[in-house]
Parts: structure tokens; sequence; C-alpha cells
């Protein structure tokens, strides 16, 4: 080791679940208006103007780019606030500023997309309620137009090459080390694949 | 719908920290004593 290096401590970037739309071709947030941007995306307090965080993560607010760590919990969270078809599930990394949420997650100032998935894991799960019977509820209670139809394959692959990501399958990406690799604990991936 | 449970820790992550490794520094060489013209 040379004179004058001193280790620093350092920390990975958190690495989280998320679900996002896909809309026009790109990742639009499920839970405000916000079209995600390839790279880095910076959080914003989206509290009325002169409420707002100054810098998010706010304290005591929701605010900030956030990621939970069991796909399972960015499941639950999306199918109980949804009617649309028309998700991917992804992992993002998180940095800058963080605020972590014990065994939930995290809120971050910066965060990046780093890989899309084609599983639809919804699809088995048993408080999913399929796009038919929405589509007949939704005409039931007064929706004009029926909730957009999930995105095809090539779809998907369109966003992953605009986010230039890789679009795998969860099991291929636990096979071939990726999630580990962008520093995915091995528990969560676990978790991921049960 | 956000995160459930309270913010518990706040840390600083810097953008890129792949690997920690030492970096090898380029040795400092004295400078060479002007010649006098």
């Amino acid at each position: 080791m040379s004179p004058g290096w001193t280790p620093q401590p350092q920390r990975n970037p958190v690495v989280g679940w998320r679900l996002w739309y896909v809309r026009d071709g790109r990742l639009h947030s499920w839970n405000v208006d916000y079209f995600w941007q390839k790279g880095p995306n910076k959080a914003e307090c989206r509290r009325d103007v002169g409420t707002g965080c100054p810098d998010p993560p706010g304290k005591r607010c929701q605010c900030g780019l956030w990621g939970v760590w069991k796909l399972s919990d960015a499941l639950n969270r999306v199918l109980a606030s949804t009617s649309e078809d028309n998700l991917i599930v992804g992992v993002i990394s998180g940095w800058g500023d963080v605020a972590l949420h014990g065994g939930e997650g995290f809120r971050s100032e910066y965060a990046k997309v780093r890989c899309l998935f084609t599983d639809r894991p919804w699809l088995s799960d048993p408080s999913y309620i399929p796009l038919k019977k929405r589509s007949f509820l939704s005409a039931l209670f007064g929706r004009s137009q029926a909730p957009p139809a999930p995105p095809t394959e090539s779809e998907l692959g369109r966003v992953a090459e605009y986010y230039r990501v890789p679009l795998l399958s969860i099991a291929r990406a636990a096979d071939l080390g990726f999630l580990g690799e962008i520093g995915m604990e091995k528990k969560y991936v676990k978790e991921a694949l049960a | 719908m956000g995160l459930t449970i309270p913010e518990t820790e706040r840390v600083f992550i810097p953008e890129e920290t792949p690997l920690q490794l030492p970096v090898e520094m380029p040795e400092e060489k004295p400078e060479k004593e002007p010649v006098p013209a």
C-alpha cells in the first residue's frame, strides 16, 4: 500500500425493488406523475410549493426515490392501489443522502434503474384481480376507459433499451449472479425467487 | 402509498463505490534546482 493512501469507510449503493407503469415506452411512477429518466434521477419533494422539503429525502416526509428490499413488498403496494395491468418490475440503486426505513426499504436522493424483468409475479398473487374482471368492474362503476393492456415482451425490450439496462427473468438474473453483483443481499434474491 | 416503517437511519452514499482498491500514488520527485545561467 502506498504511503498517503487512507482507506475510507464506504457504503455501496442501496438496491431495491420497484414497479412502474409502462407509458410511451418509458417508466412512469405508479404513485406520482413522474417519468423516470435514463441514468441518474434526482429526488424532488412533491408537496406544495413552499412546504416541500429543500433537500429530499426529507425527514418526516415520504419524498425521495424509494425502493423496497423485498419484491413481495413492492408487489403488495402496487396491487393494493392500481387497476392497471401495464406494469413492469425492476431494480434500482440509490445513493446520495439515503433514509433507511428498517426492514422495509429506503428513500434516496439519487437513483437509477439497474435492471428490468420480464416476470409478472402478480399473475400468481391471490390478491390480484385479473384484468378482464377489473375492466368489467371499471365499466360497472362508470369508468369509461378500460385499463391499458399489459406490455408485450418486445415493448419491454424497447423500454430496457431506452434505459440501457438488461431485461432478464428474475431467475436468469439470479443465476448469472447479476443481482448480487449490483449489491442485492442474498436473502432478498432468494425471497424474489420463492 | 409510501414506506410505512418510520425512518430508522440516515446514511450518505457516494455514487460510485464499486471496489475499495488501494490507489497507486505517483512518487513525488524533487524538483531540480535551477541551474544558474
